[in-house]
């Protein structure tokens, strides 16, 4: 289980971190969300020791977390670095070994990850002769290579292909199923969506939303509705109580429902305005859960 | 931990090609070094002499022989005529030679190296004849001519002259000076290769900032270590091979100590180096960034120069023989061109060494502090203030991170 309890830090004038709590458990893999600046990077470069917090702790198991204990961590970094002028395979192995593994596991979990990123053929040359998306695949494997109990990925999806997508979702999946809890931040918020248990959602250092991604939806009480009234706009639904018009289009009108507003009333509305062909009522998509947590 | 670090410098760097020119270039220099004086050394000894018209029986193996028993070789050539005799000698192709068994013809002299050389050949050729002409066996009379040199015991071998102990001295210096400068600058260039490539974050998640440091300078000075043995061995073995008398006795020395000199000197400088290329954003930055131990270092360089052609017991020279910075350039120079008193040395090294632990502490404390904040030059006061003042030692450190199992 990794905690973060009350992890404050500011530099100078500007609140990187302001009382930040969450908790990682094993075999979760928990979605980091939050705009440009709001501390995630921050939170996670003081779980790896690497900038400490004015006030609050990083926990491992309960205990402040020793460098030993680090060792068995996986962290990809915001900023990536690799030797420009190391060859892929001896980087990996000089970064597993150095994760603690002995140098036959090292070169044995290389060998596989090179082979699962698609890699196995560039093993030889200098990590500066690849592309960039292939170093970020290599830097993943770096994170990755020494089956890290806990592994915290700064924005991991940023600049992959969607094949890449593919494998480091399977394999995000894999290792939460194997007992190891997962952290990552991203933008992409679709993809947090389907492959996330949990959410946290931070914002000016502090934290607005948590939680299981369906209970958040759920327990949001807002629902979207989805009305197509043939040869008519969206004008019908203008003035209803606790409505909002999001999008309309050819596919229809898109609601966004307050928490109480009876759906069944507004179809009585549509159908009142004309002959409604498609009706379908939905829970909020996570990023309209996000933008309404960080506009507050 | 630092055995990890140590072996990914060690590897990247012997597979450079920078360190395999420069290696291959000091051991070309080292055995130029030896080989040059030693073959150049022998043709100046060579005598040339002529023969014209009859000369006793003899003369040739006897002027052999007696320039054998001088050190030197000889070269004799046979000429038609005394006339060709005494253009050969004026024009300087010959420096000596013999007419008619009777007359010496020569330069300038009428005692020279060459004429002595001659009288005695055919006093000896002469003397053999007779004996044989008197019945003595042949092999008693060549014996006689060509006599098996007998040993001598030298009771005050010559002390090499004060020029050769002064070149031996400010090559060392030179060569700790240029030594000191390219390993300092490799370990600035590795420091600020790992912050601008945004690997300390990588690295630091997993390794404490002093264990990273030290893998760092002691990885580069194994190296340094490594090209100054495979420099020097070769010209070493040729040396003893050859039986060379033309490199200065004091040479394994002045090596020995270089070699220790470098290791002191590497230490101070390169944590100095480390500490502030870790202060610097950008490569562009860091030259400016150590002008102040490139200073340093050619003050060094100077003072070496200053105690090999000025007055090696001096008083600049002997300060400055003590103070940190300089020592290594300054002291080898004195070691091998003066007359120290046997402190001198051990407490120049323990000054240099205290220093270093001092400088240790410093130079790890501000990496630590500005290893991570990218961007800006980071002031070496807010570097040193946000550094680590962990002051448990590297080693304890790294055996503490091993005992607990990774897995």
């Amino acid at each position: 289980m990794l905690e973060l309890d009350g992890l404050t830090r500011a530099f100078g004038p500007v609140v990187a971190l302001d009382h930040l709590s969450l908790r990682v458990a094993p075999g979760e893999l928990v979605g980091l969300l939050g705009p440009n600046g709001a501390g995630k990077s921050t939170a996670i470069r003081m779980v790896f020791g690497l900038l400490r917090p004015h006030a609050g702790e990083v926990r491992w198991e309960g205990r402040p977390v020793t460098q030993a204990e680090r060792r068995r961590f996986g962290y990809l970094p915001e900023e990536r670095g690799l030797y420009p002028k190391m060859e892929v395979h001896e980087q990996l192995v000089y970064l597993a070994r150095l994760h603690g593994l002995d140098a036959a596991a090292a070169s044995a979990g290389t060998d596989g990850w090179l082979a699962r990123m698609g890699l196995s053929d560039r093993a030889h040359d200098n990590v500066e002769q690849l592309s960039l998306g292939n170093q970020q695949r290599v830097q993943l494997a770096a994170a990755l290579v020494h089956d890290p109990v806990l592994a915290v990925l700064d924005e991991p999806f940023a600049g992959l292909d969607p094949v890449a997508v593919d494998v480091l979702s399977a394999t995000l999946a894999e290792r939460t199923a194997a007992g190891a809890a997962v952290v990552f931040s991203s933008h992409q918020l679709d993809l947090v969506e389907d492959l996330c248990q949990a959410v946290v959602v931070i914002d000016h250092g502090r934290l607005v939303m948590s939680g299981p991604v369906r209970q958040l939806k759920e327990g949001s009480g807002r629902r979207r509705l989805r009305v197509r009234v043939d040869g008519g706009g969206p004008a019908w639904a203008e003035g209803l109580d606790g409505v909002t018009v999001t999008s309309h289009g050819d596919a229809g009108t898109t609601l966004a429902l307050s928490p109480g507003t009876d759906p069944l009333a507004v179809l009585d509305r549509a159908r009142a305005a004309g002959a409604v062909s498609d009706f379908g009522l939905e829970l909020p998509s996570l990023s309209e859960l996000f933008r309404e947590a960080v506009a507050r | 931990m630092v055995r990890l670090v140590v072996g990914r410098e060690v590897r990247q760097r012997a597979r450079t090609r920078a360190f395999r020119i420069a290696t291959v270039v000091l051991m070309l220099v080292a055995l130029g070094g030896v080989a040059l004086p030693h073959f150049l050394g022998h043709s100046t000894t060579t005598y040339r002499i002529g023969l014209a018209g009859p000369a006793p029986a003899g003369t040739g193996p006897a002027l052999d022989a007696a320039a054998r028993a001088t050190g030197a070789g000889v070269q004799v050539s046979t000429l038609a005529s005394a006339t060709q005799a005494s253009s050969e000698v004026r024009t300087g192709r010959l420096d000596a030679a013999l007419v008619d068994g009777s007359r010496i013809v020569t330069q300038k002299t009428s005692s020279s190296p060459a004429t002595q050389l001659v009288d005695r050949a055919v006093a000896t050729a002469r003397l053999a004849d007779r004996l044989a002409a008197a019945g003595a066996p042949p092999p008693e009379v060549s014996s006689l001519i060509s006599p098996r040199p007998l040993p001598v015991s030298v009771l005050h071998p010559p002390v090499p002259s004060a020029d050769a102990n002064r070149r031996l001295g400010l090559a060392g210096g030179v060569l700790l000076y240029l030594l000191l400068l390219s390993y300092g600058m490799a370990t600035a260039y590795g420091v600020l290769e790992e912050k601008t490539n945004r690997l300390a974050d990588v690295l630091l998640s997993m390794v404490r900032p002093a264990q990273l440091l030290a893998g760092k300078i002691l990885g580069i000075g194994l190296i340094g270590v490594v090209q100054l043995l495979v420099a020097a061995v070769p010209a070493g073995a040729l040396a003893l091979a050859l039986g060379s008398l033309h490199v200065p006795a004091g040479t394994p020395l002045t090596f020995l100590a270089v070699l220790a000199w470098f290791l002191l000197g590497y230490s101070l400088y390169s944590c100095a180096f480390a500490g502030l290329a870790s202060l610097v954003g950008r490569q562009e930055d860091l030259a400016s960034a150590l002008t102040p131990l490139s200073f340093l270092l050619l003050g060094g360089y100077g003072l070496a120069f200053n105690a090999a052609f000025g007055n090696p017991d001096g008083v600049l020279a002997t300060v400055s023989s003590f103070v940190p910075p300089f020592a290594p350039m300054v002291m080898v120079v004195r070691a091998a061109t003066g007359h120290l008193a046997p402190w001198e040395v051990p407490l120049s090294m323990v000054l240099v060494a205290l220093t270093t632990a001092g400088l240790i502490m410093v130079a790890s404390r501000v990496y630590s502090g500005a290893i991570l904040r990218t961007g800006a030059k980071v002031r070496l006061r807010d570097a040193y203030r946000a550094g680590t003042s962990e002051t448990r030692s590297v080693i304890s450190a790294d055996a503490a991170d091993e005992a607990v199992p990774a897995h």
